[in-house]
């Protein structure tokens, strides 16, 4: 079932929403650049700005 | 300035998006992962899809002669992401260093327009700094403006 998303600001995409893509929720579709990323950024100081918005959910 | 883009296909809750790129190699099916790393920071992960096989990669170079059109999708994807997780933190980097390059190229010629919406920062050497055009970096970070 697809169902239109109502655009929020000019820049905004038209973007239709596709049910059969919740099959990749969660799921790690890029395996090595996933992990990849994990190992670069495990040890990245992140500004104090972007560190208290990360550590804040 | 708004360059062409394809329409976007996303799950609910606008974490997978799907378009499909028509070039001169024919129809591609491209799909883009926002993928949680650690609280609020996200992987983008970007790739195309065999659809007779289902395999999704990011190691494919499909050269379809459209990647300026491509590039502009992906970050629109960006953009829609962020509308609806504005506190993410989205790091990208290329599956090679040439996509790298790549991404760093489109950043670089659409810097003004990406600073009024976003933040973005450049990965080197292990430390973030302000994205600075003519900089090799690693991976980048992009933030929407509070």
């Amino acid at each position: 079932m697809k169902k239109n998303q109502k655009n929020r600001d000019s820049k905004m995409p038209k973007i239709i929403i596709d049910e059969s893509l919740n099959q990749y929720q969660g799921k790690i579709i890029f395996k090595t650049t996933f992990a990849k990323a994990q190992e670069t950024l495990k040890n990245v100081k992140l500004p104090k700005s972007l560190k208290k918005q990360t550590e804040s959910a | 300035m708004l360059f062409p883009r394809y329409n976007l296909k996303a799950d609910e809750k606008l974490e997978i998006f799907e378009f499909v790129s028509f070039g001169n190699k024919g129809k591609i099916t491209k799909i883009v992962q926002f993928l949680q790393i650690s609280d609020n920071l996200y992987n983008l992960g970007f790739g195309d899809k065999n659809l007779e096989t289902g395999e999704i990669s990011d190691i494919i170079v499909s050269n379809n002669g459209d990647s300026r059109k491509v590039l502009a999708t992906v970050a629109a994807s960006i953009y829609a992401f962020t509308i609806k997780y504005p506190e993410a933190l989205v790091y990208a980097t290329g599956s090679t260093k040439s996509r790298t390059r790549l991404y760093r190229i489109g950043i670089a010629n659409n810097l003004s327009e990406i600073l009024k919406d976003f933040e973005i920062f450049g990965l080197r050497e292990g430390e973030l700094e302000e994205f600075k055009k003519g900089t090799d970096y690693q991976g980048f970070f992009v933030k929407r403006r509070g």
